[in-house]
């Protein structure tokens, strides 16, 4: 059995409710929930079941209503906002379904962006090949000049894995990285997203719809009415 | 190059584009605002210097006259004004006014007599020789006279022909039945002064020549002088301490400065400088307020951006900071252009003001003679340039702040959850 600090994520008690008019509704009802170093762990529900939420939670981006949340032994319930950020900066790494990449920016200058933010190389010179190292795991070196607009959708997610990579973080967080995608793109977009994260030694948080994707991780946790089932 | 830098400038100037359509449209905005401003104030400063300068040219830096009519014995209060170290120019003079009858038309002009033989061209306190277009100053002799060039084209008449002048007494004259024969003059030069009403009603006639058709024999009306230090602080200090001494000589005698002459000209210039500075603060708000609407605007276009920035981990004050560069580079880029643009509209202002004056179907010189001026005046001042610079840009960079705290506000889950 692992300690606390053995965790990269150990949240206890986890509670998250929203308003609706004069109700509150709970979405995520006092879960608990762990994550070890290069674990991978996919969380599966039904639309509205609270995935998206617990992810929010989880990586800091939405605050807890109840419960405890350590990052590698350390709280970050009362963490303020600036010093969550300079953490979060080191320690997740995020994939998103919508892809969110910044559409003004090359495929390059979106890289860039995120490793000036977040990686700890901040000479130019190792900025710059990092990138390309990057550009050349996720096949696209060869449209690095290109605005991010003029690329299809599986692209698009390669250059979000690529950016969630650059700052080297300890854990990857995926929210339904393929549903935008056609199936063909989906596999291989999570075979590129599989791999890496193993080679680099991630965890990974992995919320998605399709159950063959689930089977490539180390746990499957099922989300059903803000509580896991099995 | 620090990422809010370089995310704000790409904001600013995406890839391949040269500058995004929104910043162009907040930097198009300042442009106008300040433009404006700096368009508003140079006429303004123009105008008031003008007069000013106008003024002072055409009263000399002090004048002293007598409260009880005309000087008689000026002789010892000249020689003793002439001897003064802070006077740079003494100049006796006469004024009234008299009737000028040409062989077209009549008019009721002043004359000034000026003491044309004793003196040396920069002995007068008035400018003769820049104020004359054409003829020359050496001609002017007790039969002769120069003429405003709006009066000339009254009268209808040019260098050489000739003028009758009728002095007060000899008008009274007239009223007696008695009939005297007018004085008549050779017109030898053209003259103006900058101020289309003064030009109107200007005679220019040699002192003796002047003194001879009022009938007053040696007496003069008073004193146009020139100090060297033309600052307003030395004018008034030497009009003091004339002062005490022209009343050893004689106790009527004033001694008036052209600010004290022009109080109510130069106090009304004040007022309404004062005025348009106000409407202008008015001028800029609108300017801001584009900046502030068009980074609002960019704050919800961006808002999942915004979010994607907090996920990678950036801290608030880095985006609001991020924001605000974008409306200090606003503020920056259309002060200048704004500069730029008045200095083109004001070196061009005759011929745009011409071109605005013929689509009004209105007369140029109908509308600057209500301002006594023969073309639109503009003063640069430096002062003004700067100031309108550094303030366009504080609230350019301080209209950006609301919309750049609002997205520094923004939780990061509901900012990526923004549709």
């Amino acid at each position: 059995m692992n300690s606390g600090d053995d965790f990269l994520i150990l949240g206890k008690g986890l509670w998250k409710t929203f308003k609706s008019g004069d109700d509150e509704v709970a979405v995520i009802k006092g879960l608990d929930f762990s994550l070890a170093q290069g674990e991978s762990i996919s969380i599966m529900g039904d639309s509205g079941s609270g995935k998206s939420t617990l992810l929010n939670l989880l990586s800091g981006l939405d605050s807890l209503d109840r419960g405890t949340l350590t990052w590698n032994g350390r709280s970050i319930e009362n963490l303020s906002t600036s010093a969550l950020s300079s953490l979060r900066r080191s320690f997740i790494g995020f994939v998103f379904q919508s892809f969110y990449l910044v559409p003004d920016l090359t495929v390059y200058e979106n890289l860039y962006l995120s490793a000036k933010i977040g990686c700890k190389a901040k000479n130019r010179d190792e900025i710059h090949s990092r990138i390309l190292e990057y550009l050349e795991k996720v096949h696209l070196k060869e449209r690095k000049k290109h605005t991010v607009t003029t690329l299809s959708g599986g692209e698009k997610q390669r250059v979000a894995i690529a950016r969630a990579l650059i700052a080297d973080p300890l854990i990857l967080f995926a929210d339904e990285p393929t549903g935008n995608l056609d199936d063909s793109s989906s596999r291989d977009i999570m075979k590129l997203l599989l791999s890496l994260a193993e080679v680099e030694k991630k965890s990974l948080v992995l919320v998605t719809h399709n159950e063959v994707f689930s089977q490539y991780t180390d746990k499957k946790l099922f989300l059903k009415n803000g509580t896991f089932h099995d | 190059m620090p990422w809010y830098i370089y995310y704000a400038l790409k904001q600013l100037f995406p890839s391949k584009k040269v500058i995004s359509y929104f910043s162009m449209l907040s930097i198009v905005g300042v442009a106008l605002g300040v433009s404006v401003l700096i368009i508003v104030q140079s006429v303004m400063n123009g105008f008031g210097e003008n007069i000013r300068k106008h003024l002072a040219k055409t009263h000399g830096d002090i004048i002293i006259y007598s409260s009880e009519g005309m000087l008689q014995d000026w002789g010892d209060l000249f020689e003793s004004l002439s001897c003064d170290k802070s006077i740079k120019t003494v100049s006796p003079y006469i004024e009234s006014i008299l009737m000028v009858q040409s062989e077209h038309d009549t008019a009721f002009p002043y004359i000034r007599g000026i003491d044309i033989q004793n003196s040396r061209h920069n002995d007068f306190a008035l400018p003769i020789e820049e104020f004359l277009v054409a003829g020359n100053v050496n001609s002017l002799n007790d039969e002769a006279v120069f003429l405003g060039v709006p009066l000339a084209d009254k009268l209808n008449v040019s260098i050489g022909d000739t003028v009758a002048l009728y002095s007060p007494k000899l008008l009274e004259y007239l009223t007696e039945e008695e009939w005297l024969y007018p004085k008549e003059f050779k017109v030898v030069g053209l003259v103006q002064s900058g101020s289309p009403k003064l030009d109107e009603n200007l005679v220019i006639g040699s002192l003796a020549g002047t003194q001879d058709i009022l009938e007053v024999e040696s007496a003069i009306t008073g004193f146009l002088i020139n100090v060297w230090d033309g600052e307003q602080s030395a004018i008034e200090s030497t009009k003091a301490l004339l002062q005490n001494r022209v009343n050893d000589y004689e106790a009527s005698l004033v001694v008036k400065n052209w600010m004290d002459m022009n109080a109510d000209l130069l106090f009304i210039l004040e007022q309404e400088k004062m005025v348009i500075s106000f409407i202008i603060i008015f001028i800029i708000l609108v300017a801001s307020f584009s900046i502030a609407v068009a980074l609002t605007l960019s704050v919800i276009r961006k808002t999942r951006e915004i979010g994607l920035l907090s996920a990678l981990g950036a801290e608030s004050w880095q985006i609001a900071l991020c924001f605000c560069l974008q409306g200090l580079f606003i503020g920056l880029a259309g002060s200048l252009s704004g500069i730029a643009f008045a200095f083109i509209v004001l070196e061009n202002r005759d011929v745009l003001f011409g071109a605005y004056l013929w689509l009004m179907n209105s007369s140029n010189v109908q509308f600057l003679g209500v301002y006594d001026l023969y073309s639109i005046p503009v003063q640069y001042l430096w002062k003004d340039l700067v100031q309108v610079f550094i303030l366009s840009s504080i609230i350019s960079f301080s209209a950006a702040l609301i919309p750049a705290l609002k997205a520094a506000k923004l939780k990061p889950s509901e900012a990526l959850r923004y549709e």
